[in-house]
């Protein structure tokens, strides 16, 4: 019974946190026919990049504060969304206005390798740690909540998965009633008829990338802090949010949320349940999402290759 | 001279074959090719020579990962496929070839066999699925797939060897195979280069034969390719197992080459210099991989024996990751001009030669809903060798919804279609295609990059019989032979159609009569049923008249042909009977004539007041 509260509490938290990844993938998705395979790679150069700002350079771990770590996040928050958006224009733009698909697909895999390589570059050691700004060390045992049923969990992992599901139903909100959203609304409906009423398409379009990566960064900023991240944790993000946008069909926000949500609960579950014969442990949990939703992309009934515009 | 002919012994007979093809080869044998011989030569002997003062490991591995981006060319330049995660089949080879050889004592030739079969088994399982996937979505399954191995390989130490990797203690060639010759570095190289020749001989075949057209066509226009019976997932699906049988192999060869299994040197970072490699030789030609490879080979990337792997892993992918953007904006900037070619849209019909006159086709009773709208109600139509059947009424009375029922494109809900006295009705187009049924679609559908010639031979490959994978791959007798026929059936047709001064345009660049002539030549090569929706929509009247004679022609050779068509004063014309549908029902039927006079039909279809008064 702790378990599974354990299980609940901590895989919701890190579901929300994949939420905001999986929402920005599939929005894009629908208005551009580009999956966002870079969105990870942002998330961690956002992160990566506050710990340069706030610590220094190579900083291994709570050094020095140079700025207060509030700033730091906000600088590099703003040069993520700097980032997000030149990237559409750079490598994606050029080539979605001609339908070369191959194009756009090299152009986001080489600005998704190009990330990593910069982060590998100025972070050249094994792993590092952002300092936790939350301050929630007082709460339950040195941050640690135990329940009286035996749950165990930290308690910034709550306050972490309150603040994703809220930026979450966020997103889903401004999507829904603000006129940017329907801008974006009526640009993944048809986008030549939101042209012909008046919609900024590319204002639009650059928009929804800066969003994308705001929201990335954001949720970096919430899920990493007081960790050992390397220069695969954002990327490891980014392949989550994939893989939930991709079982959600890239459909819309709400159902997408809820598919996050259970990825997330999967995932805990897999790194915590010992079945017997049948051990899971941690080294699982990253592979056996992926092999599942590769598998559900493959075998789905549908014949597509007609539907493709060559 | 005809006495020694017929009385030639078969010794003879095989001496004047053997000079013969001894003739067409010389003919084919340019300069370059001398070249190239004199450079694989060089390549083989050479290193040999010299062995001690030459890096012969880094370069036999290099020729490996060529290897690799051959394979990873079948399937992005022939099969249209964009696969991101080509690497995870090197790391399956490699990997099963480290497994076998420190926990086996197999000799090498037969963990390569094993190791090899083992990816080609991966690919199959895997392929079945990704074959069906839309450009962008298999380009997020490979790309999953290549992160599933990436992180396999890093979770799972036990299995992969983890930070240590798996030594690789050198096997013999064919120990208890009575072979006793020992896998150092030269022999792996020889090895290596023999099979990249191979592998870029292979993939040629593939693109020169039917396999390489079939795909074109379904790469240029896919919804023409099922028109014309090419679209084909079980040929995607070999060229995928093939380029990934081929990475397996390079897997397999690179870990004993190095005497080292290396999990990091399997990533995701393996994949994409793949993929740069492809890119930036340009997908579809053979020398596309050898180019990216020696690039790479330039690189600092990891599972490349020159320096340690692992702290180039971490720290460069920054330089190819620059490398690949600055390929992509070059791609960018090549691709400016106009935009992708595709297939503007005019309306086109008519039939080609069917020599034998065909057979009768019956289609009666006909009822056909959809949701409730009713489309077909209770229609019969007949079609047969040598008469034009017109076939005409008001928008949205049936007429193109009957022909996709006839075509196998869609099935009736009550009704029957019979041909040649066999019942069709449930059979698939394609196995009409076959029987020599063929549809020809209301839109001018062509393949923008494919010249008129090759249209016609694609137009045949529905009934060929020597055009599957393997036969194309290793370009067997029979199938060359049917090649060549092939060929001399698509000129004849293009002559027919007066279409041969177009045989080596491309269709984008073809006038637009000459599309629309294209168009109607390829729904009659070698079919026996042709049949037409609206062949002369939008044409002008010069035009018009040349289409009507095209159809003639093809009447007067046993074609059977059913024209839907708008324009009366053609079909008056050319027709030998007309039925006339309205709201999905025949209201009327019988000889042009005949028809026309209708009062109905006039009400119908005319709009004109059925007792001859102003309306």
């Amino acid at each position: 019974m702790g378990l599974t509260v354990q299980v609940l509490i901590t895989g919701l938290s890190l579901g929300a946190v994949y939420a905001l990844f999986a929402i920005s993938i599939a929005l894009i998705y629908r208005l551009t026919g580009v999956v966002h395979l870079a969105l990870g790679e942002l998330a961690g150069v956002c992160a990566f990049a506050t710990l340069w700002i706030s610590y220094g350079p190579g900083a291994a771990a709570a050094s020095e504060e140079r700025l207060p770590f509030l700033l730091g996040a906000v600088l590099a928050l703003a040069g993520t969304v700097a980032l997000g958006a030149a990237l559409f224009i750079v490598a994606i733009r050029p080539f979605i206005r001609r339908s070369f698909s191959l194009g756009w697909i090299g152009g986001i895999v080489a600005a998704a390798v190009t990330l990593r390589g910069l982060i590998g570059f100025f972070f050249s050691g094994a792993s590092y740690t952002l300092p936790d700004p939350l301050p929630l060390k007082n709460l339950g045992t040195d941050g640690l909540i135990v329940l009286s049923n035996g749950a165990t969990f930290q308690a910034r992992v709550i306050v972490v998965g309150l603040i994703a599901l809220a930026l979450a139903l966020a997103a889903d909100r401004v999507l829904s009633h603000s006129r940017w959203g329907a801008a974006l609304r009526a640009i993944s409906e048809d986008t030549v008829a939101a042209a012909l009423s008046g919609v900024p398409i590319e204002r639009s379009l650059v928009l929804a990338f800066a969003g994308a990566a705001a929201l990335a960064g954001a949720a970096a900023l919430l899920a990493l802090p007081g960790s050992a991240m390397t220069i695969n944790t954002g990327t490891l993000l980014g392949l989550k949010g994939l893989v939930a946008a991709v079982a959600a069909g890239f459909g819309r926000p709400r159902k997408v949320l809820a598919i996050a949500l259970g990825l997330g609960l999967l995932e805990t579950a897999i790194s915590v349940l010992d079945l017997g014969p049948l051990e899971l442990g941690p080294a699982y949990r990253d592979v056996i999402p992926i092999a599942l939703v590769i598998l559900f992309m493959a075998f789905r009934p549908q014949r597509t290759v007609l539907q493709e515009s060559a | 001279m005809t006495a020694s002919t017929t009385s030639a012994s078969i010794p003879r007979r095989v001496n004047e074959g053997l000079r013969a093809s001894r003739a067409e080869f010389a003919r084919a044998w340019q300069p370059r090719h001398t070249l190239i011989t004199a450079l694989i030569l060089l390549a083989a002997v050479v290193p040999a020579l010299v062995e001690d003062s030459l890096p012969i490991r880094a370069i036999a591995s290099v020729l490996f990962y060529a290897l690799a981006a051959v394979g990873l060319n079948t399937v992005m330049g022939l099969g249209n496929m964009a696969s991101i995660g080509h690497g995870a089949f090197v790391a399956i080879g490699a990997l099963t070839s480290a497994l076998l050889a420190s926990r086996t004592s197999m000799p090498l030739s037969l963990i390569i066999l094993v190791a090899t079969s083992a990816t080609a088994l991966a690919a199959y399982v895997v392929g079945h699925g990704a074959v069906r996937l839309r450009a962008v979505q298999l380009a997020v399954s490979s790309w999953l797939g290549a992160w599933l191995v990436a992180l396999f390989l890093s979770g799972f130490p036990q299995t992969s060897g983890g930070a240590a990797g798996i030594p690789v203690p050198q096997a013999g060639i064919g120990e208890g195979l009575g072979l006793s010759l020992r896998a150092t570095p030269l022999v792996h190289y020889e090895i290596a280069l023999v099979l990249l020749i191979l592998g870029c001989v292979a993939f040629r075949s593939l693109q020169i034969g039917p396999v390489g057209l079939t795909l074109a066509t379904i790469k240029q226009n896919p919804r023409e390719a099922a028109t014309i019976g090419t679209l084909r997932d079980d040929l995607r699906l070999g060229v995928f197992v093939f380029g990934a049988t081929l990475a397996g192999l390079a897997g397999a060869f690179i870990v004993q080459l190095n005497g080292i299994f290396d999990q990091s040197a399997y990533g995701v970072l393996l994949s994409v210099s793949l993929f740069i490699a492809v890119l930036l030789g340009g997908p579809g030609r053979v020398a596309a991989p050898l180019i990216g490879a020696v690039v790479i080979a330039l690189l600092p990337l990891p599972g490349q024996p020159i320096e340690p792997l692992i702290t180039i892993a971490r720290s460069g992918e920054l330089l190819p990751g620059a490398l690949l953007l600055t390929v992509v904006a070059l791609r960018a900037l090549r691709e400016v001009g106009p935009p992708t070619a595709h297939a503007e849209r005019v309306t086109e019909a008519a039939p080609g030669p069917g020599y034998v006159k065909s057979p009768p086709l019956g289609a009666t009773d006909i009822t056909k809903t959809f949701g409730g709208v009713v489309a077909l109600d209770q229609v019969a139509l007949e079609a047969e060798g040598g008469v034009i059947h017109g076939l005409i009424g008001p928008n949205g009375s049936g007429k193109s919804t009957l022909l996709t029922v006839i075509s196998g494109h869609a099935f009736p809900d009550t009704g029957n279609v019979s041909y040649d006295g066999d019942d069709i009705t449930s059979l698939p187009a394609l196995d009409r295609l076959r029987l020599g049924i063929s549809r020809s679609p209301q839109s001018t559908e062509l393949f923008p990059e494919l010249d008129a010639l090759d249209h016609m031979i694609a137009a045949r490959l529905v009934h060929r019989q020597y055009a599957g994978f393997f036969r194309s791959l290793f370009r067997t007798p029979l199938a060359r032979l049917e090649e060549r026929v092939a060929r001399a059936q698509a000129m004849r047709s293009l002559r027919e159609f007066g279409l041969e001064s177009y045989a080596k345009t491309p269709a984008a660049s073809m006038p637009a009569g000459a599309r629309r002539t294209l168009m109607i030549a390829i729904a009659a090569a070698g079919k026996r049923v042709v049949l037409l929706d609206e062949p002369s929509a939008g044409m002008s009247a010069e035009e018009t008249r040349r289409v009507a004679e095209i159809l003639i022609r093809l009447k007067e050779r046993g074609t059977a042909l059913v024209v839907v068509e708008h324009n009366l004063r053609l079909l008056g014309r050319i027709a030998d009977v007309v039925t006339v549908l309205d709201g999905g029902r025949v209201i009327a039927h019988g000889s042009p004539a005949h028809i026309f006079e209708h009062p109905e039909v006039q009400r119908a279809y005319l709009g004109r007041n059925t007792q001859g008064h102003q309306p």
